[in-house]
């Protein structure tokens, strides 16, 4: 069953169209990446799915309910991006006032507050203003806020923002842990390794549609390009096989072989046999998500692969 | 719901103490009340007690003290009109206290002389001259002349022209006058009189018949000076004996009066600074309270909490409206209302609690001191605290609009100012229109615009003007009140009204703002 069900989303924001129809299904206990540049469309979504901003046209349910209504957010956990906790509260004291807007009982709170700042390295400043906080510090925090009420669902909008490397392997651990639980995860990132590593489904959404959407393994898979190794001392038939209407590329000690449309891998085992040659090393190729990403958006920017990709660094252009 | 409301609130006390500004005031709070403690009250003896109560009683009020009208020498000057105390003067001698009370309560017995006198002896500021010669009327018959008065609801007037004191060295009692002829108006004679460049002065004073004082009974006199003891001395229990003369005119008496603890009019010495420094003269309990309660706190005190506040509370809105903090509040479950409507009661906490600091500190301090435990201060808590709920609400509905602290907490502190002037220039405007009694005098288009003005807006000024009044109440003698009551006073129900109503539309044009704006 949906827990996330999106049916022709749109979102107007005067003339800017945010969102242009998108659709979406999000399976419980999965790792859901939603992945786009910065403007995308990505916390738009997000909003519009917690009740934070009213979507223009569609339709959106959150674990069986339409969005927005109050008994739906308390079974939902959500961090921000660029979010802001009270300077005035700790750690602590902050994760109580959320846990009483929750609906928590005191000894409830108490528990699972330790829990979760221990799960994400705070418990020794627990008690500390955030103000004292780094930036990683209150990213953990917005984190271990997300989950601490024991949510069903968790909205994440780019949560390793401000986190060094080993704080990002942490919160990917930490994911699968929560996902482990049988909990949903929904995280928005323009950091697509990130994404790679840990979801189980992704989609691209770009200037508002949904693009492409599939497990990690179908879209990363590289289909018709393989890489072969064979046995040491044997030469792999370069010639012959290029001669059977395969393209062929020698990259180090492998080989990689293209295969047009309609053709099969099976001819190239078939003549490798024929010369006793002996396979050790036979993968189908994969791509990156970004290689995935860029590609798609190339294509649905009619090529135009440079206006898309210097779309941030513009405001810090220089104009001489 | 009540769970999320005591979330909020407990998040908004976090706010408010999180800065220093919170502390310096619980620092000027802890001072007012030290000021307040540091004032002694000593009562003074039965003798200089009853000549300064008694120094009051030409002040006196028509049908047998009933009415709030006050009766005395009707003067016009220019184009107003005002009203002096009876030329009398009133004294005691021979006070004894008849039992051994603990402290100033218990029986008296003295003696009360009746004098005219050449101006009023306890309503006059030293060195004012008096525009009320005794020669007006003869001296015998002034004080029957007030108990007439006292005893009637109306009386008509006599009119006199007195020529007015221009700096030269004319002693009052000689200033020429001239009696009015009967029948021929008081203003038109003034105007007839002022026309080669004098100035002159109308006098009217109570006409009474020389039949009528003749008639006067003694009984009549003695229930006066019993009336003028509960009026000016809050005695109830009085007994009064016109003493035996051989002259008609000479008016003493003997009286007898049971001063319960905590007479209103009983005169005290106060001293601030833990008897360092006298406050003034001698003086009844009420008017020191109710300087230091009503001027010290509820004005000066509160003026400066409403600024602070709203300096400090401007904060609150816009800073839980800030990207990325609004969108982790309105994720949680709790509805959009709930959360403004929360977040404005937390300012107001922040207030109350000021504000029960301050008042209930110096009221528990003065009654420890005074021995008076009247309650009636501690109502400047919700009071202060209501009227700053005004003011939040116009803060919070410029957050919300602007989401910018500094242009909430500029707005408010302008409509503040505002609201503060014209209720000044109400009270300023209706005293100038109490002292006139032509209608074409009371109208115009000032008037117009500062009544308009005043009906439209929050009833910031009204809503303090009562409670100060309640404050009087509380500690004035029913003459002092009396006087208080001489100007019109606002409705607490139209006051309050009024300044809910905007709460209401200002909250709610707040909420449908928050509500409809996507973050």
């Amino acid at each position: 069953m949906s827990v996330i069900e999106t049916k022709g989303l749109r979102k107007q924001y005067g003339s800017i169209e945010a969102l242009k129809g998108v659709s979406l299904q999000v399976d419980r206990g999965q790792i859901y990446g939603f992945l786009g540049h910065n403007g995308a469309g990505k916390s738009t979504m997000i909003k519009i799915l917690l009740g934070i901003v009213k979507k223009t046209d569609g339709d959106a349910f959150l674990l069986g309910s339409e969005v927005g209504t109050t008994e739906v957010r308390k079974r939902v956990g959500y961090l921000p991006e660029d979010h802001q906790f009270p300077g005035y509260h700790s750690g602590e004291s902050l994760l109580h006032f959320y846990g009483e807007l929750y609906g928590m009982s005191r000894p409830d709170r108490v528990k699972r507050m330790q829990e979760a700042l221990d799960i994400v390295g705070l418990t020794k400043r627990a008690k500390s203003k955030i103000k004292t906080y780094s930036k990683g510090m209150k990213q953990r925090l917005g984190i271990a806020q997300s989950f601490f009420h024991d949510p069903e669902v968790i909205f994440l909008d780019e949560p390793t923002d401000g986190v060094d490397p080993a704080g990002r392997k942490e919160i990917r651990d930490l994911l699968q842990t929560l996902k482990s639980e049988g909990r949903t995860i929904f995280v928005n990132t323009h950091l697509l390794a990130e994404v790679e590593m840990m979801a189980d489904r992704v989609a691209f959404i770009h200037q508002g549609e949904l693009v492409r959407q599939g497990t990690v393994a179908e879209i990363t898979r590289r289909a018709n390009r393989f890489e072969i190794g064979v046995e040491k001392g044997s030469a792999f038939p370069v010639q012959d096989v290029r001669a059977s209407g395969f393209k062929v590329d020698v990259v180090g000690d492998m080989v990689e072989v293209e295969l047009a449309e309609g053709q099969a891998i099976d001819p190239v085992l078939e003549l490798l046999w024929s010369k006793k040659v002996k396979l050790r090393h036979l993968v189908e190729q994969k791509q990156t998500l970004e290689d995935v990403f860029m590609k798609l958006v190339e294509g649905t920017s009619g090529g135009k692969k440079a206006a898309v990709r210097v779309a941030r660094p513009l405001a810090a252009r220089r104009v001489d | 719901m009540l769970r999320n409301f005591l979330a909020v609130m407990k998040d908004s006390f976090r706010e408010a103490i999180d800065g220093f500004i919170i502390y310096v005031m619980l620092g000027l709070a802890a001072l007012t009340i030290l000021v307040a403690a540091s004032v002694s009250y000593e009562p003074d003896s039965g003798e200089t007690a009853f000549n300064s109560m008694v120094g009051r009683f030409n002040q006196a009020f028509k049908s047998r003290g009933t009415d709030i009208e006050e009766i005395g020498t009707r003067i016009k000057f220019g184009t107003l009109v005002g009203r002096e105390p009876f030329p009398l003067s009133f004294t005691t001698s021979d006070v004894q206290k008849l039992d051994a009370g603990t402290g100033y309560a218990g029986k008296y017995k003295m003696r009360l002389s009746v004098l005219a006198a050449e101006a009023p002896k306890a309503t006059r500021r030293p060195g004012e001259p008096p525009r009320t010669p005794t020669r007006l009327q003869d001296g015998g018959t002034m004080f029957p002349t007030l108990v007439y008065a006292w005893s009637q609801s109306k009386t008509p007037e006599q009119f006199f022209l007195v020529r007015s004191r221009s700096g030269d060295d004319v002693p009052p009692d000689q200033l020429p006058f001239e009696m009015v002829p009967e029948g021929v108006d008081g203003e038109q004679a003034l105007a007839k009189k002022s026309g080669d460049g004098s100035q002159w002065t109308l006098v009217a004073i109570p006409k009474v018949s020389p039949a009528e004082i003749q008639g006067l009974s003694d009984e009549t006199m003695c229930d006066f000076i019993k009336n003028q003891f509960l009026l000016h001395g809050d005695i109830q229990n009085v007994k009064v004996e016109r003493r035996k003369s051989s002259n008609a005119n000479e008016f003493s008496f003997d009286v007898e009066a049971d001063v319960p603890n905590g007479a209103k009019g009983w005169p005290y010495t106060t001293k601030i600074f833990f008897g360092g420094l006298p406050i003034g003269q001698s003086q009844p309990f009420g008017p020191a309270h109710h300087f230091i309660q009503d001027i010290m706190v509820n004005t000066v005190g509160a003026s400066i909490t409403l600024l602070v506040s709203v300096i400090l509370t401007g904060f609150f809105i816009p800073n839980m409206l800030r990207k990325g903090s609004l969108d982790l509040l309105v994720a949680k479950p709790m509805a959009r209302w709930e959360l403004l409507l929360y977040k404005y009661i937390g300012g107001l906490m922040f207030m109350f609690m000021v504000t029960a600091t301050t008042v209930g500190g110096v009221w528990l301090v003065m009654a420890i001191r005074s021995g008076n435990w009247n309650p009636t201060f501690l109502l400047s808590i919700p009071v202060i605290t209501f009227t700053f709920a005004v003011l939040y609400a116009v803060s919070t509905l410029v957050a919300v609009l602007t989401r910018s602290a500094i242009a909430a907490i500029l707005i408010t502190a302008f409509f503040m100012l505002l609201m503060w002037a014209v209720g000044f220039s109400k009270t300023i405007s209706d005293g100038f229109r109490s002292l006139t009694d032509k209608e074409e005098d009371k109208q115009g288009l000032v008037y117009t615009i500062i009544d308009v003005t005043n009906a439209v807006l929050p009833r910031y000024n009204d809503i303090l003007k009562l409670n100060s009044v309640t404050l009087s109440e509380a500690y004035f003698t029913p003459a002092g009140v009396k006087v208080i009551k001489r100007t019109e006073q606002p409705s607490w129900f139209t006051a309050a009204g009024v300044s809910v109503g905007y709460i209401i539309i200002l909250l709610g044009f707040s909420y449908l703002r928050f509500a409809t704006r996507d973050p």
